[in-house]
């Protein structure tokens, strides 16, 4: 397994920069839905919701003291390409999505997501599949929040 | 630190991804169409004897059955219902084409008909022989009232079972089993003077 | 079943024995009724071998190309096919409902000419209509609150499904701007998912 440790912080610039004037004008107004669903880990328990069985074990395998996993909060927004958004997690904690560029030909969505106390990350990710951020946020409990986040075409109409 | 052991990720039921798919998530229909094409077409297929006509077959099949999901709800599984609607659409289209003769019956039957031996069990070419064999099963299957042909396709190459077959027939378990038995005994008079044990 | 050896067996009972369907009881008695029977036993026999002709004669797959271009009429001709019940889309359906709410609310002030105070007397007196679960959308919602929905389901239902490494091309991850901590990306062989981690506590070396 490699790990991957990327760009020092003028690379993010350079491509922060990039997206903010790089939305062509033909795919403005095209909308996409992202779900973020908020999970919180725990050491201290060992229940795990049965939505989250394939999550935590992939966590597991990372991180293999986080042993309970519980959903906290779901949010889904109706993102246009282009504008930044506010996502609600728990606690007063908040994440930033931008969506980059909506669904091409192959499914694929581009966004730059920013979970609390990180920087920004800019992927591209097939629609339909969560992608998950293990962050170093934790609840009051003392639980390490998990953030997995889905994008997918919104329907036509939108 | 506790031992935890997680079984391995459940893939997507098919109510799930249906309901995804009612939502309109095209994710859904993608992993839909690719865990049934295969068992759809193979049996559009049989029942058709014909690539192009099987592959439309599949099409409308897809298509009928994902725009009229409020006449599935519940009542069988979604892979049962699913290849009922497919093969009432190879039948439908069957009947419209005229059900094709199997492209190069014709010549596998001639050879026969000028004394060629009969496809042997035990021949070493048999590998080399499937083609004409699949093609005689083709011109079998041709021989059976429509009933018994989709009764035994759904059966034998769906791999449904009794009930399955029943539920997407809309007939009794007694029915099926008997439908199987004459399908298979009409079929094997047609293959046994063609075929040598 | 009965020990005695009847005189004819039903094609049903006969076409379980070929499939093996049949309990060790009733398939000796159909064993035993063979054995007096040669002809049905041959005749089974040919049952057996057509089977195995037929598992011989495997249908050949169409190739990736075709069924692509199957894919893709199949998705034209439902995105052109008359919408269904199950099928409405939410935000169509409530543009719908908007745009028909308020025609009818100009329709009724202009042509029925009810004054306010009649029509906020009849409103009182009907009983509100609720929307039903198909009408709703759940955008955002804490789990613990999940018993409190009486119409609309959670916004994630199911097993949450992860993107594969094929599935996911990160471009940049930047530092955290408080403290400079770059989270990092894990990359696995497959079957196993990417994920991005933040370490609690940052590498000395990636430290600026």
């Amino acid at each position: 397994m490699s790990r991957v440790a990327l760009g020092p912080w003028v690379l993010s610039w350079v491509t922060a920069t990039i997206i903010e004037f790089a939305v062509p004008p033909a795919v403005q107004g095209q909308v996409v839905q992202v779900s973020v669903v908020t999970i919180a880990a725990s050491d201290r328990h060992a229940h795990v919701d049965k939505k989250l069985e394939c999550i935590a074990r992939e966590i597991q395998k990372k991180e293999p003291s986080l042993t309970g996993f519980r959903v906290v909060r779901t949010e889904c927004k109706s993102l246009p390409v282009g504008t930044r958004e506010e996502i609600k997690l728990c606690e007063d904690q908040i994440a930033t999505v931008q969506i980059v560029r909506a669904a091409d030909k192959n499914n694929w969505v581009s966004l730059v997501f920013k979970p609390p106390k990180m920087g920004e990350v800019s992927y591209e990710v097939v629609c339909g599949k969560y992608f998950p951020i293990l962050t170093r946020c934790q609840t009051k409990n003392g639980e390490r929040l998990i953030l997995a986040i889905m994008v997918r075409p919104c329907p036509k109409g939108q | 630190m506790a031992v935890l052991t997680i079984p391995a990720c459940p893939a997507p039921s098919d109510e799930y991804l249906l309901a995804r798919f009612a939502k309109g998530d095209r994710s859904a229909l993608e992993e839909l169409f690719r865990r049934y094409r295969g068992l759809a077409y193979r049996v559009a297929y049989r029942l058709l004897a014909h690539e192009a006509d099987a592959l439309d077959a599949v099409q409308n099949g897809f298509v009928k059955a994902l725009a009229h999901l409020d006449s599935f709800r519940g009542k069988s599984s979604f892979k049962t219902w699913l290849l009922r609607v497919v093969s009432n659409a190879a039948l439908d289209l069957g009947r419209q084409r005229g059900r094709r003769e199997a492209i190069g019956l014709g010549a596998a039957d001639h050879s026969l008909a000028n004394g060629s031996e009969p496809l042997s069990r035990d021949d070493p070419t048999l590998d080399l022989q499937r083609a004409d064999l699949r093609q005689l099963l083709d011109a079998a299957l041709a021989t059976l009232p429509e009933a018994q042909r989709q009764t035994f396709v759904l059966h034998a190459e769906a791999e449904l079972s009794y009930r399955e077959v029943a539920e997407a027939l809309g007939i009794s378990i007694g029915t099926v089993m008997s439908r199987l038995f004459y399908a298979r005994q009409k079929l094997r008079a047609y293959l046994a003077p063609r075929i040598v044990r | 079943m009965s020990q005695e050896i009847p005189d004819e067996l039903p094609p049903e009972l006969l076409a379980a024995y070929v499939d093996g369907k049949l309990d060790p009881a009733r398939q000796a008695t159909v064993e035993r009724w063979l054995m007096e029977h040669p002809d049905v036993a041959e005749e089974l026999a040919g049952h057996h071998h057509l089977i195995q002709v037929w598992r011989a004669t495997a249908v050949p797959e169409p190739s990736a190309v075709t069924w692509t271009a199957v894919f893709e009429r199949i998705k034209h001709s439902l995105a052109t096919a008359p919408s269904q019940p199950g099928q409405r889309r939410v935000f169509a359906r409530l543009g719908w409902a908007v745009g028909l709410a308020a025609a009818g609310l100009l329709v009724a002030l202009l042509i029925v000419g009810r004054s306010a105070e009649e029509a906020a007397k009849q409103l009182a007196e009907e009983s509100f209509p609720v929307a039903a679960t198909h009408e709703v959308q759940i955008l955002g919602l804490d789990a613990a609150d999940t018993e409190a929905l009486v119409v609309g389901v959670p916004p994630s239902q199911g097993p949450l499904v992860l993107a594969t490494a094929g599935e996911v091309r990160i471009l940049s991850i930047a530092p955290d701007p408080a403290d400079q901590m770059v989270a990092e990306l894990l990359l696995a062989a497959p079957p196993d998912v990417p994920m991005i981690i933040a370490p609690m506590v940052p590498s000395p070396e990636k430290a600026p």
